[in-house]
């Protein structure tokens, strides 16, 4: 019955309406796009940011944290609670022996996921005692254990009564865009007024940044329960609570799960992070501090040890999801396997109690840093040159144009005068519209289009192009794609950086974002592509891709910073390398979903293995391409934050210094400016992946 | 008294729920109506549905998807709010009652089979049947000897415990079928319970279900889209068209006198030897009739015709008695003959 709720009349009167507008919508807007270059070179002062009347409401967002500031108190003593919990159980691991807190993790993973995780996280421990950073990493697990409770606790909860409430829903779901899409930093720093320095501040942060992904699968999970099992309990007579516990819950039971080992990577991820605001003896101040002296060895051996805690965390909740299922059949070896783990686990804990061992680990198989340290640099010392001119070539021929535009490259900013540089342009002007009009009648008006906006970006570089034209090309392309409120919502989104006074750092921004997006999909297609062809690369890719996903992004910045400085060019290499994840998982996922029928058909039809692949494949997976890409959009914001701390310019760099400087506003405006930078991408790739399914089933 | 009275069901979805209160209000509705409330906007599920089923009947809802007979089981078992009309349940009325005694009355009174099984995957065969007494918290023993006597019953001894993955498709809906059977309900509601089977499993548990039926006599309400399904358990059948029920009778009525074409349509496959009585085509007692005494061998007058064949295997006439026993008439070969060939 449901599917004639779908309002059908409605949607066909639209098209009717809208199909004269859309026959010359794109001759239309190249006209006015022309317009808009020409009124630019015409009178350059209308694109001049400075003479714009801007909103102060980075003191307007101070203003109000003043007032707040009362609430102060109330909010320390929450936080007081909050971080009591972690106090206990970091004082507790510090306190444990060693042999039983290792023995009884290995028995605890064992239990929950099975041998092969609980391997992995006996070398990862081991891996800690060698490299003489177990108390940093206690510290930093407690940090975890406890953000990962909570978040999950508060994340099923929400996600639960989202689930029960839909009107609830639809307030949950942009809330949780948001907290996604807004740079951590941004919010470390009202939580640093509220609650001051503290673990309190970093587990806060964790639960803001980690709930989400629970939230979201919980609902997913709950809402995929087939209608006919909440029926069942229904017709068995089950109270609303008892449905939910006994029928629904294990029924989105592996959902829940996934969900859960998203929030524990994302908590993780977090706490390393938050290690920014004030050190707690934990690694990742170990690593910050390390990076900003300097040493290359220990920032390489601790930054080895987050890289391996979030992979046991990651193994083990991911196995978690079929091992302890209750549909898992546990063969009898294991379950002799488990007494006797759990036998030993008390015995070695009573050992420990009875005779308190010193450990004292050979000094031969500690791992030093300062074999690393001397490796490393010769290579560097040998290889300068060589990096030096990767790096200078890529930032003169790609980065360089896309930031500051050809013109004034070609020009040479000291030798060429204004005029030169006005004239150059009213040529290119002239000769862009002959190409325009030629690829119009030739091709479409829509290529046209975007031909002239490519060309007068690349002239103009992303932050020489004046904000009108910008506005008004993405406003276009948000009509095209989801109408007037798409359209409406980028105008406002660019309309609010652009009076709030972000516009110069978003569109250095969107600038190192694009570049690193552009080279991901550039690289990760093909990979994807071999990845979806080949049995010999898959089972390569996957767990690679598996790797670097569940490593904190903080982490990537360690050898790109150490082989290239700081700079763009670093920060652009540790989105790359971030953003690259997703387009490469996508790409293989879609064009492996595509159905085997029309595969067989197109063969069936004479089709080349090229053609099969050019005309039936890549359309089909193009939707999950898109979605791809939407998700490197994403990730790559999300680095940008973090790359920030590598002297990356642009909304990050905002954020980080009103961090160090303690202004909430301005951070806060940065972060909201990102995080709608990171919404309208997501909305605009949605609508095109959207229109690309619609235009396939008619 | 009936056991299940439904009274002028509506099930309306959409807004505007004042445009078919006059159409409630009314009484008699014509397929017009519903017409215009549709174009109007209203989608329309269920339309003035009303039919009573008596204690150990079989009530078939038949129709093609969309036809609103799965809205109405759902009115039934209230997992659909009706948007008018009453449904009485041993007198009493459902839509009106509190969440806490309907939670009451789906405990004890109402057991329901699902098209897809609706089995909890992560529950093995007993404790899937043990289900609804776990949630009126029945203590363990006595909901675990109750649940193995069901899956005993359906079949599935030795399955106990395995899950429900692990079990192909008729064996799970047999698990479905102990569930709905394990709180002693006295009304059956069966959704479409075996189109998701193959040909040859659904035969076996239209057979079984039959079985049972006649060991537990139970009130019911089956629904179904395959005629001949619907022939071969129902007592009696209501044929649903757009939410409209369009003729409600025995399986005999149906095939025998189509209220139109639309259900002469279905029915028109159905060989008539199927669902015609013997009594029907039998000649009655009269003078010249020359019947001998010998009543062991005797046709039942409720027997379908299409069962009495073996009967002529080596003699062309025979006996036909009423329900008591008593002699009622006399069915020859050549009147079968006869009236096959009407058909």
């Amino acid at each position: 019955m449901s599917d004639r709720a779908i309002n059908f009349p409605s949607l066909v009167n639209n098209n009717k309406m809208g199909s004269a507008i859309r026959e010359y919508y794109w001759a239309i807007a190249s006209g006015i796009l022309v317009l808009l270059i020409c009124v630019h070179q015409q009178f350059p002062g209308i694109s001049q940011i400075e003479n714009l009347t801007l909103l102060p409401v980075g003191r307007w967002i101070d203003a109000v944290f003043s007032v707040l500031l009362v609430l102060k108190p109330v909010l320390q003593i929450v936080g007081q609670i909050v971080s009591f919990a972690y106090e206990q159980l970091a004082l507790l691991l510090q306190a444990l022996p060693i042999p039983f807190t290792l023995i009884a993790l290995v028995s605890a993973a064992f239990f929950l996921a099975g041998t092969g995780p609980a391997v992995v996280v006996l070398g990862v421990l081991m891996y800690c005692i060698a490299s003489g950073y177990w108390s940093q990493s206690m510290t930093t697990l407690a940090l975890a254990v406890v953000a990962i409770v909570y978040s999950s606790i508060i994340g099923f909860w929400v996600g639960v009564l989202g689930h029960r409430r839909p009107f609830l829903r639809s307030w949950i779901e942009p809330a949780l865009d948001v907290m996604q899409t807004m740079p951590t930093f941004a919010y470390l720093i009202p939580l640093l007024l509220f609650f001051g320095f503290g673990p309190s501040v970093g587990l806060i942060a964790s639960v803001i940044f980690a709930a989400p992904p629970m939230i979201r699968n919980t609902m997913l999970g709950l809402r995929m329960v087939p209608s006919a099992i909440s029926e069942v309990a229904l017709m068995a007579g089950a109270t609303p609570w008892q449905r939910l516990w006994l029928a629904e819950v294990p029924t989105a039971r592996s959902q829940i799960m996934i969900g859960l080992n998203q929030t524990t990577m994302a908590a993780f991820s977090m706490v390393i992070v938050a290690a920014l605001i004030g050190g707690f003896n934990d690694i990742g101040w170990e690593v910050l501090s390390s990076i900003r002296q300097a040493r290359v060895g220990d920032s390489i051996v601790t930054g080895m040890v987050i890289v391996l805690l979030a992979v046991a965390l990651d193994r083990v909740t991911i196995a978690a999801i079929s091992h302890s299922s209750p549909t898992a059949k546990i063969p009898q070896r294991e379950r002799f396997l488990r007494w006797a783990l759990a036998i030993l686990t008390v015995l070695i804990g009573m050992w420990c109690l009875v005779y308190r061992p010193e450990v004292s680990w050979p000094d031969s198989w500690a791992i030093s840093a300062q074999g690393v340290d001397e490796w490393l640099s010769g290579f560097i010392t040998k290889y300068a040159s060589t990096l030096a001119e990767i790096k200078a070539t890529f930032f003169f021929y790609f980065l360089l144009p896309l930031k500051i535009g050809v013109g004034k490259l070609l020009a040479g900013s000291q030798m060429a005068t204004q005029q030169y540089y006005q004239m150059n342009a009213a040529y290119l002007i002239v000769a862009l519209l002959g190409i325009s009009v030629l690829l119009a009648i030739a091709v479409s008006t829509r290529a046209s289009f975007w031909f002239m906006f490519a060309s007068a970006t690349l002239y103009f570089g992303l932050t020489g192009l004046p904000w009108f034209v910008m506005t008004f090309a993405v406003s276009a392309l948000a009509f095209h794609l989801g109408g007037r409120r798409l359209a409406a919502f980028a105008a406002l989104v660019l309309g609010f950086i652009l009076l709030t006074g972000q516009w110069e750092s978003a569109s250095i921004s969107i600038y190192i974002c694009g570049a690193g997006v552009i080279i991901s999909i550039l690289i990760g297609t093909p990979i994807g592509i071999l990845a979806a062809k080949s049995h010999f690369v898959a089972p390569i890719v996957r767990p690679v891709c598996d790797f670097f996903q569940s490593i904190p992004l903080f982490v990537f910045l360690i050898p790109v910073l150490m082989l290239f400085g700081v700079g763009d060019f670093t920060g652009l290499l540790a989105i790359v390398a971030y953003s690259i994840i997703p387009i490469v998982r996508y790409t293989e996922e879609g064009l492996r979903q595509v159905p085997e029928v029309q595969r067989e058909a197109a063969i069936a039809c004479g089709c080349t293995p090229r053609q099969v692949f050019l005309n039936v494949e890549l359309p089909a997976a193009m939707p999950v391409l898109l979605l791809g890409i939407n998700q490197a959009v994403l990730f790559s914001l999300a680095m940008l934050a973090i790359a920030s701390l590598v002297g990356t310019a642009g909304l990050g760099q905002t954020i980080y210094v009103a961090l160090s400087k303690n202004q909430p506003g301005i951070g806060l405006l940065a972060g909201i400016c990102m995080a709608l930078i990171g919404i309208l991408a997501d909305r605009i790739l949605r609508a095109s992946t959207r229109l690309g399914t619609l235009s396939e089933a008619n | 008294m009936p056991k299940l009275e439904c009274k002028n069901v509506w099930k309306v979805y959409g807004s505007r729920p004042e445009a078919y209160s006059g159409l409630v209000r009314q009484g008699r509705v014509q397929p017009d109506d519903i017409r215009k409330l549709r174009e109007s906007g209203a989608i329309i599920a269920a339309a003035d549905v009303s039919f009573d089923v008596n204690v150990g009947e079989i009530l078939v809802l038949m129709g093609l998807s969309g036809s609103g007979k799965s809205t109405v089981l759902r009115c039934i078992s209230q997992l659909v709010q009706p948007s008018a009309g009453t449904i009485r349940l041993d007198g009493e009325c459902l839509s009106s009652m509190s969440p806490s005694d309907l939670v009451e009355v789906r405990r004890h009174k109402m057991g329901m089979v699902f098209q897809n099984f609706g089995l909890l995957p992560h529950l093995t065969v007993v404790e899937n049947v043990e289900f609804p007494l776990k949630v009126q918290r029945t203590a363990l023993a006595v909901r675990r000897e109750r649940a193995l006597e069901m899956v005993a019953l359906v079949g599935l001894a030795g399955k106990e415990n395995a899950y429900p993955y692990e079990l192909s498709g008729g064996q799970q809906q047999r698990v479905g079928i102990a569930r709905s059977l394990a709180s002693e309900p006295d009304l059956w509601l069966l959704d479409e319970p075996f189109s998701a089977l193959d040909p040859l499993i659904r035969r076996q548990l239209q057979e079984e279900f039959l079985r049972l039926q006649r060991d537990l006599k139970k009130t019911i309400v089956f629904v179904t889209h395959d005629i001949m399904e619907a022939l071969r358990v129902g007592d009696r059948i209501a044929i649903m068209k757009d939410g409209l029920i369009v003729q409600i009778g025995t399986p005999q009525d149906i095939v025998l006198n189509p209220v139109n074409e639309y259900v002469a349509r279905f029915t028109a496959e159905v060989p008539r030897y199927r669902v015609q009585k013997v009594g029907c085509i039998m000649e009655g007692l009269s003078g010249d009739l020359n019947v001998s005494a010998d009543l062991s061998t005797a046709l039942s007058c409720d027997m379908a015709v299409e069962d009495a064949f073996e009967h002529f295997r080596d003699r062309d006439r025979v006996p036909v008695v009423d329900a008591d026993g008593r002699l009622v008439g006399q069915l020859t070969a050549s009147r079968i003959v006869n009236h096959l060939a009407k058909n």
